[in-house]
């Protein structure tokens, strides 16, 4: 989905974070399923709270001190969308 | 070693009792056998227990959990357990009030089961007028900020109406719509001669959900959950049993599957004699299958060993008689040909359904 691009992603109504201290991982929780997130993700989806994509990819780029986070973040936010797991209302 | 086997789901069947009376409900056959039902401060116990040992999701089913009148008490005790909290319901009995008291509890999410897109289907199928008050508890969950999740039971009577179904889903703007075919164990084994689908009309669904997937993109998420029976290899069946899911049935045993606690010879230990831990690791039902060591041939030399696990137990008991055989649906299954013949007698016009009820006729049928 070259076209995908979300101007304020957030996760959908019914999938929440959680940090899950027996296994020490990220989560995200919904219906019958857990997807485990990675640090990176983690860090992306913390950052899904009404902030523009710009904002979150700006945010992240300064905190780790790196550029070019773009099509990182784009293809992480493509996949949570192909499991139906952003904001519906999100223009895609 | 044991992080990797500790439980993700914890089904919690509040209570067998229902006022619908699907004949594929998988419930057990023998429904009046499994009483007194839990008290509250039990399941308040096992909710705690299940957070201790790793659960992250409390799945509030049945029967139909909304004829416990401390539903609302024992979700808000599953938040504070940092449970993720589902509720699966027919909507028959639900009320704005119940609903809104739900909400403040804490629930996660509201799955309603959708029997038809037709009221004369649906209601047909369930035994009781039940489809207005679907469309009316879906409307007040939504009002109320319920992300509404709808779950599609399909058989061939309703196979053809998928498109209706899915259109009824974007129509209500559900989040989620889970097409899921019926599992042929429990109440559905007994009727499945009345409801297995033909070929043909699976083939014909599978394709108008392809396209109606590619229509609904961004607005409703569609999982299409494909019967087995159909298929060339059996499904991968809780994803190893005893690896993910345990069940807490009203009476307190612990299953690993739902739909097991009929194989005869199993014994399932019940929550007011061992703590849940004890039951996951050490019980010899939860081991009896766990694992790929102890699986028969053609499974253990099979290159699917570690995707499938030999299918399911409950399948592979409910048509040989013996619940460590392969799953017959498997095209290697050594009792195969039992599985062609259920879908050869599917092709016949349907036999009437044999409805659940606590109390049922001593022998099946549709056999």
């Amino acid at each position: 989905m070259t076209t995908f691009d979300p101007k304020r992603p957030r996760l959908a109504s019914f999938a929440r974070y959680r940090w899950d201290k027996i296994r020490e991982q990220h989560q995200i929780v919904y219906p019958e399923g857990v997807l485990v997130l990675n640090g990176t993700g983690a860090e992306i989806v913390k950052r899904m709270d009404g902030r523009t994509l710009e904002e979150i990819v700006g945010d992240l780029e300064a905190a780790f001190a790196r550029s070019g986070l773009r099509p990182d973040v784009l293809n992480f936010l493509t996949g949570l969308y192909d499991h139906g797991l952003l904001n519906r209302d999100d223009p895609a | 070693m044991t992080t990797l086997l500790r439980p993700m789901s914890l089904t919690a069947e509040l209570t067998y009792r229902c006022p619908l009376q699907c004949p594929y409900c998988s419930n057990p056959i023998h429904l009046a056998d499994y009483q007194p039902e839990l008290d509250t401060e039990t399941w308040k116990r096992v909710l705690r227990e299940a957070a201790e040992l790793g659960v992250i999701q409390a799945h509030f089913s049945g029967g139909e959990p909304l004829l416990r009148k401390d539903l609302p008490e024992l979700v808000r005790y599953a938040r504070e357990c940092d449970l993720y909290c589902d509720l699966s319901t027919s909507a028959y009995t639900a009320t704005r009030e119940r609903l809104a008291a739900l909400k403040d509890a804490g629930l996660d999410a509201i799955q309603v089961s959708l029997l038809d897109s037709r009221k004369e289907g649906n209601d047909w199928v369930g035994g009781a007028e039940s489809f207005k008050k679907k469309c009316d508890a879906i409307r007040w969950a939504k009002e109320l900020g319920f992300p509404v999740s709808l779950n599609a039971v399909l058989h061939r009577h309703n196979l053809d109406h998928v498109e209706e179904i899915l259109r009824l889903a974007l129509d209500w703007e559900v989040e989620r719509i889970e097409l899921a075919h019926v599992q042929y164990v429990g109440w559905a084994f007994r009727n499945r001669t009345a409801l297995l689908p033909t070929r043909a009309q699976l083939e014909h669904a599978q394709d108008v959900v392809a396209r109606m997937q590619d229509e609904a993109r961004g607005k409703l998420f569609i999982l299409h959950v494909l019967p087995d029976f159909y298929q060339a290899v059996p499904k991968a069946c809780l994803q190893g049993w005893g690896t993910r899911f345990m069940t807490v049935a009203p009476d307190g045993a612990v299953l690993p599957c739902l739909s097991a606690r009929e194989i005869p010879g199993l014994h399932f230990p019940k929550v007011t004699e061992a703590s849940l831990e004890t039951i996951w690791f050490n019980s010899e039902v939860f081991n009896q299958f766990r694992g790929t060591a102890w699986l028969p041939e053609p499974c253990h030399s099979c290159e699917r060993r570690d995707i499938d696990f030999g299918g399911c137990r409950c399948q592979a008991f409910l048509f040989t008689g013996d619940a460590g055989r392969t799953d017959p649906v498997c095209h290697k299954a050594p009792d195969h040909a039992l599985v062609e013949e259920a879908l050869r007698l599917a092709q016949a016009p349907a036999r009437p359904f044999e409805y659940r009820t606590f109390k049922p006729a001593p022998t099946a049928a549709t056999h």
